[in-house]
């Protein structure tokens, strides 16, 4: 089994499986999968579950699904592995980790455009919810900005989850190129949308959960890596 | 070499890479607006990738990201048809219009020899939320307090009078009064009341 990033926290859910898992960032300590989920899953796909699958498992047992009772529908999950592929192992696996000194110095100096007035966000970022030049740190006619960790959201936008999840693909992009995001997103075509592998991905991303506002929020997922249909 | 040298060296250099950065992971959001004036079914296409499927005499809004900084470029849009002939390609330039709140790329696909379709209705819409969560919330419309929606349920309130920019101004509290971000979009027939949809989640409560 691959070992994992986090220790288990054991509680009760309302669900008909009374102890699950749920993971947090600290000691590596995987949990044994539910034999009963373990010998459903192996009914329904004909093969053995691998970690990643109990993570997904887990992931469903923390946010609804849109079945009646909030199971997660076999749609949800085409949704849900939709999303995954987009993102890929190469950023799934920067959930839970701050990245390096490249992210920071990217994030530094986002701090110093929101003037530090940064509140805490999901996974380590940083976030300001600001104004367009010259009243706040965003540039005029712009919407959403992410320096490595720090996101700038238009103060109007607070509400907006599908352009936060958007941000926060750049944020996992930040973390995995380093000091090499910008020179890279800039190789891309800074207009050329059409073509720019950043924002393919950020504006799919954004999409996804226009379309599918029951997803849960992306840092949730807990990366093993292993995913396999 | 001296200090003010290199301090000046590290002021210049940190102005290079906040004007490169200006124009990395920059982003604007559109308002997409998407009027089916034809008897069929079409599909639009933008970016290549993000398609939108739209039932004959019918509209959808969704908000779609794009360059931050006035690049001149048109959006590139693709249009087909039930039978996946291409109806049309066009570089849409987005443009301020009444009722909405951000630019707006509006993409109009109208029938040959004249509309098939009942005329918009304006200024009144349905709001209709999706609470994808197990707890109740309740939906504020700026300072008018609409209603509440159960677990798991969805509500229509309305019709209010208002446009798509309306949405902006919806917020969703949970229980304990903290504000939950959401998704929206729009889909209706022309001729009916627009219909805007928003849906939010929650982690399900602990027992
Ligand atoms: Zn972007």
């Amino acid at each position: 089994m691959i070992a994992t990033r986090n220790r288990v926290i054991f509680r009760a859910l309302p669900t008909s499986k009374p102890l699950v898992a749920r993971h947090d960032v600290g000691v590596s300590q995987p949990p044994t999968p539910d034999p009963d989920w373990v010998a459903d899953f192996r009914a329904t796909h004909g093969r053995d579950p691998n970690e990643q699958d109990w993570q997904d498992y887990l992931l469903s047992l923390r946010y609804p699904g849109t079945g009646p009772n909030g199971e997660w529908l076999e749609r949800d999950w085409q949704v849900y592995y939709r999303l995954v592929d987009l993102l890929g192992g190469d950023l799934l696996s920067r959930i839970g980790k701050p990245g390096g000194h490249g992210t920071g110095f990217y994030s530094g100096i986002g701090a110093f455009l929101a003037l530090w007035k940064l509140e805490p966000g999901p996974d380590g970022t940083r976030i300001a919810y600001a104004r367009n030049f010259p009243a706040g740190g965003i540039p005029p006619n712009t919407t959403g900005w992410t320096w490595g960790n720090t996101i700038l959201i238009l103060e109007s936008e607070r509400n907006n989850r599908p352009l936060l999840m958007h941000e926060y693909t750049h944020v996992l992009q930040y973390r995995y190129k380093g000091i090499g995001y910008v020179p890279n997103y800039l190789k891309g075509g800074v207009y050329n949308w059409d073509n720019n592998p950043y924002e393919m991905q950020g504006v799919e991303v954004q999409q996804i959960y226009e379309w599918n506002p029951w997803l849960p929020p992306i840092w949730e997922i807990v990366w093993v890596g292993g995913r396999s249909q | 070499m001296g200090a003010g040298k290199i301090a000046r060296g590290l002021v210049v250099a940190a102005f290079l890479v906040i004007a490169a950065g200006i124009l990395a992971a920059c982003d604007t959001n559109y308002d997409l607006v998407i009027e089916n004036h034809t008897d069929q079914r079409i599909a639009v296409t933008l970016y290549d990738r993000l398609v939108y499927e739209l039932q004959p005499c019918s509209v959808q809004i969704a908000s779609i990201a794009g360059p931050g900084t006035p690049s001149g470029k048109g959006f590139r849009v693709s249009v087909r048809g039930g039978d996946g002939a291409t109806l049309a390609q066009a570089e849409v330039q987005p443009q301020r219009l009444e009722g909405y709140t951000q630019p707006v790329i509006l993409v109009r696909i109208p029938q040959e020899g004249g509309d098939a379709c009942p005329a918009p209705v304006e200024g009144v819409f349905l709001l209709v939320v999706r609470n994808y969560s197990q707890t109740e919330a309740t939906i504020w419309l700026g300072d008018a307090r609409l209603g509440t929606v159960a677990p798991l349920d969805q509500t229509a309130f309305g019709p209010l009078p208002g446009t798509w920019a309306d949405v902006k101004r919806v917020a969703i509290r949970d229980a304990s009064n903290t504000l939950i971000s959401y998704s929206a979009r729009a889909e209706y027939s022309l001729g009916d009341i627009p219909r805007f949809f928003i849906g939010f989640t929650a982690p399900r409560a602990r027992q």
